[in-house]
């Protein structure tokens, strides 16, 4: 039995009429996990709660242990990365990250060096003499970052890291987590895309309206949705056309046409029906431009998970 | 082989301590607040406004005294008339308006109590940061008045060392008491424009009002809500000001400032605790 680094059992807090947490219960980690949810799901309440901004209404969430809440030493071993600006950008990121390695309580000496080392691992350290509300949106994520990890905790809470982050950043930055986590750090990433977190991790926490919905492989979690009708949509030349000849596919319950270039169908086997749409379209010589899944967003899952 | 599950342990880092961090965030703060150009102005002009008036009258006093040591009760000057008081309004509103409202506009509150630091700590740092800025025109003008008359024979040392220390006590209760009340009406925004304003037109709203319901019902008991009148009674008490008419108790008045200034203090701790933003 592994211990988790954190454990939430019935985890709730209310803000005013709205359930922020509703009896949420899952565990995270040791490694990286993701958190799973969509907007408005709780996710940065969870975060407040585990970094002890939010006191609990009820239930009990631990860190390495500890109560989440009132444990200031605990927070030593934490980093967090928000999902909001939160920064004072009228500093430069030497200056940002120093202060707050200072209030860490590093001693001035080893907050410089530490201030440095984040930096560079971010690869913001040739910006260091700009102050921080002349960065782009991706440069100050990435001065958030360095902020999380200047102090080198145990676990890093990453609300949204990836928000606003160019193509190439993202890759940058999912590589500095996963040498994170190989250097023994346990990393609770959070994010709304669900194959933003698929390309860190397959060990996932779902979250909607406060609850965990499901926790554990996100693969087994797809392969049990697998066994419910999924939706597609196909973008043809021909859309009537190829609903005809879909229209007698064993597998296909339901069709219809979305846009004028498009229908939308509805299988019980996406498997076999993958495997079954290049070979009719071949065969009747029906012009595919682009077939998507609606069951791969994430409130798709969500909206299944949450029956 | 046996797998042993992972056990975690709170490691004791080196690190400095929590007065330390303290320091952190009081000298960014006051770096931040301090350096601004309002600031910098209003906190040159009150001590300047305080600092003149007061050595003068200490030199002619000393002057009509026939040389002997000027009286300890010359040295409540500032605390006679508003001058000091509208500085220490405009300094309130300007260094306190965004001292709390600016952490809640950027979110950045948050990044603050993520480190190893209570919400208590990092009430305590913001509100001496703001005390510090009224500092400089409630208690420095006073007591570098006090040191330079000593240093000229204007006054004996036992006049000195009781302006010195009624200088430094008052003023504490001043920029504790102030502070107090700029960091409550900061926390209720996250916008320093409007708190700065709210601080500036309640303190002055406050002092008008007291003062026209005392004058109409002919009750000084009412000027207790103004605390600039409970600190100018306590001041004139403490520097023997002599007392003429209808005047209010300063051990009442004593009280009413140490107790706004713990209940509002309280009320910020408790605001800020129970926060309920929904920031997704």
């Amino acid at each position: 039995m592994i211990d988790p680094v954190v454990h939430a059992i019935n985890a709730s807090k209310r803000y005013g009429e709205v359930l922020g947490l509703n009896g949420f219960t899952a565990s995270f980690g040791p490694g990286i996990t993701g958190l799973v949810g969509p907007n408005g799901a709780g996710k940065s309440t969870l975060f407040r709660v585990v970094t002890g901004q939010l006191k609990l209404d009820a239930g009990q969430i631990t860190i390495l242990g500890k109560d989440a809440w009132n444990t200031q030493s605990k927070n030593r071993l934490i980093g967090f990365c928000p999902d909001h600006p939160g920064m004072y950008d009228w500093m430069n990121p030497v200056q940002f990250v120093g202060t707050l390695l200072l209030i860490d309580g590093f001693a001035p000496e080893d907050a410089a060096l530490r201030t440095r080392r984040s930096l560079e691992t971010v690869e913001m350290w040739e910006f260091r003499d700009r102050v921080i509300r002349t960065f782009s949106k991706g440069m100050r994520q990435r001065v958030k970052v360095a902020q999380a990890i200047a102090h080198e905790p145990k676990v890093l809470f990453l609300d949204e890291p990836l928000n606003g982050m160019d193509p190439v950043g993202r890759v940058s930055l999912l590589e500095l987590f996963r040498k994170l986590a190989s250097a023994g750090t346990h990393l609770i990433v959070s994010s709304h895309v669900l194959h933003e977190v698929e390309r860190l991790t397959s060990q996932i926490v779902m979250i909607s309206n406060g609850r965990a919905l499901a926790e554990g492989d996100l693969h087994k979690i797809r392969d049990l949705l697998d066994q419910y009708p999924h939706t597609i949509e196909i973008e043809t030349s021909t859309p009537r056309a190829l609903a005809k000849i879909l229209a007698d596919h064993p597998d296909v319950t339901s069709i219809k046409f979305s846009a004028p270039d498009r229908i939308t169908v509805q299988t019980s086997v996406p498997d076999t029906f993958y495997q079954d749409l290049p070979e009719v379209a071949l065969k009747e010589g029906i012009n595919i431009m682009g077939v998507r899944s609606l069951d791969d967003s994430l409130e798709a899952v969500f909206r299944f998970l949450s029956r | 082989m046996a797998l042993s599950s992972p056990r975690y342990a709170l490691e004791d880092e080196t690190r400095l301590g929590r007065r330390d961090r303290l320091w952190a965030i009081f000298a960014i703060n006051f770096r931040l607040r301090g350096s601004r150009t309002l600031v910098t102005i209003f906190a040159v002009i009150g001590f300047i406004a305080t600092f003149i008036p007061l050595m003068v009258t200490v030199f002619t006093s000393q002057l009509l005294g026939g040389g002997s040591s000027a009286a300890l009760s010359v040295f409540a000057l500032p605390y006679n008339g508003f001058l000091l008081f509208i500085f220490i309004m405009l300094l309130s509103a300007l260094a306190g308006g965004g001292i709390i409202a600016d952490d809640l506009g950027s979110k950045s509150i948050s990044l603050y109590l993520s480190r190893p630091i209570t919400l208590g700590d990092y009430l305590a740092a913001k509100g001496a940061v703001v005390a510090a800025i009224l500092g400089l025109i409630a208690i420095v003008p006073g007591v570098v008045t006090v040191l330079v008359a000593f240093v000229l024979g204007y006054v004996n040392v036992t006049v000195a060392a009781e302006a010195f220390a009624v200088y430094l006590g008052v003023g504490i209760l001043l920029t504790v008491a102030f502070s107090s009340i700029a960091l409550f009406l900061s926390s209720l925004t996250d916008r320093s424009a409007w708190a700065a304003a709210g601080i500036f037109a309640l303190l002055l709203m406050d002092d008008i009002i007291a003062g026209i319901i005392s004058g109409v019902s002919g009750n000084v008991s009412w000027l207790y809500m103004s605390p600039w009148e409970d600190l100018g009674c306590v001041a004139h008490y403490l520097f023997s000001v002599p007392v003429t008419g209808p005047a209010l108790n300063a051990a009442v008045a004593l009280a009413v400032v140490v107790g706004l200034t713990i209940g509002l203090a309280a009320a910020t701790y408790v605001r800020l605790s129970s926060m309920e933003l929904v920031t997704e």
